[in-house]
């Protein structure tokens, strides 16, 4: 009995050195979300179609339908700043948008809050310093979810472009 | 029906305490999904969300949550402490009504933050997650 109480704090200590060296030195999903990023793939997960024509990638026919029903993702490009602002560019040059973005949870649920306090989430599946992951869950009959999967876009200093 | 213990209590009492914490637990829960996104009431789930951050390899939130375990553990060992050795000393109804006034004002804490200064950064919500 006397012998695991020192070993049981000595773990509890462990455990709380540890994390607290984790979460002063890893980087926190809010500053590895910051910067633009470019959409590269759209899929959906169990799609009603046949699925193994189109190995889950998004038909534009679909795609046109559900951009109908949703307020963003015309966008190719998100562009998330320190200010919590979030813009999207399209192809359109003169296309942009500006919204809020917020991480929630443990980082795991990106919102984004439009002026007329419309609000939408996503799952953040997966979040490095070079891919995003996240998936939309749409509140239609479709079935399934989106799974839209971001690059980040790399800034070139002035040294590296000339 | 606090102050008694288990072999003490009465059916009655037992569904009364079963019934109040249930509410409260369940509110509380509630509340922080629709704010934070976040559970805050169910322990054996924190396990299971620090085990699924482990194997995707996120060390940052499988920090988080197992930080938010070791706080529900201190929290529980604060309130039993207090009411196994503040019997002696404080009298057994303060003894078992410090620990009920301690999550009174956390929540209330919470509440005025979140009313008044929270700004919905991802600090803020896991602290006050």
């Amino acid at each position: 009995m006397k012998k695991t109480v020192p070993i049981a704090y000595s773990l509890i200590l462990i455990v709380l050195l540890c994390s607290g060296t984790v979460l002063i030195k890893g980087d926190s999903p809010e500053n590895l979300i910051v910067g633009k990023w470019k959409e590269v793939a759209w899929n959906f997960e169990r799609i009603n179609v046949d699925s193994a024509k189109l190995d889950g990638n998004l038909l534009s026919y679909q795609k046109k339908e559900l951009y109908n029903n949703m307020m963003i993702h015309q966008a190719e490009e998100w562009e998330f700043c320190n200010k919590k602002q979030l813009t999207l560019k399209s192809k359109d040059p003169f296309e942009e948008k500006k919204l809020k973005w917020f991480l929630k949870g443990r980082g795991n649920i990106l919102e984004l809050k439009y002026g007329n306090n419309t609000v939408e989430s996503y799952q953040v599946h997966k979040l490095t310093k070079d891919t995003m992951v996240i998936y939309y869950n749409f509140d239609l009959q479709m079935r399934g979810s989106v799974k839209i999967t971001f690059k980040k876009v790399q800034e070139q200093d002035y040294a590296q472009k000339i | 029906m606090l102050r008694k213990y288990s072999t003490h209590r009465t059916h009655k009492d037992n569904l009364k305490i079963g019934g109040l914490t249930a509410f409260s637990a369940g509110m509380v829960n509630v509340i922080s999904v629709i704010v934070f996104f976040a559970f805050t009431s169910n322990i054996t789930g924190h396990y299971a969300v620090f085990a699924q951050e482990l194997a995707k390899g996120n060390w940052f939130q499988a920090a988080i949550v197992i930080l938010w375990i070791i706080l529900f553990f201190f929290g529980s060992f604060t309130s039993n402490f207090v009411i196994i050795h503040g019997n002696k000393y404080i009298g057994r109804y303060l003894s078992h009504a410090i620990p009920i006034i301690l999550e009174i004002i956390c929540l209330l804490v919470v509440g005025i933050y979140l009313q008044n200064f929270y700004t919905e950064s991802l600090q803020e919500t896991e602290f006050l997650v």
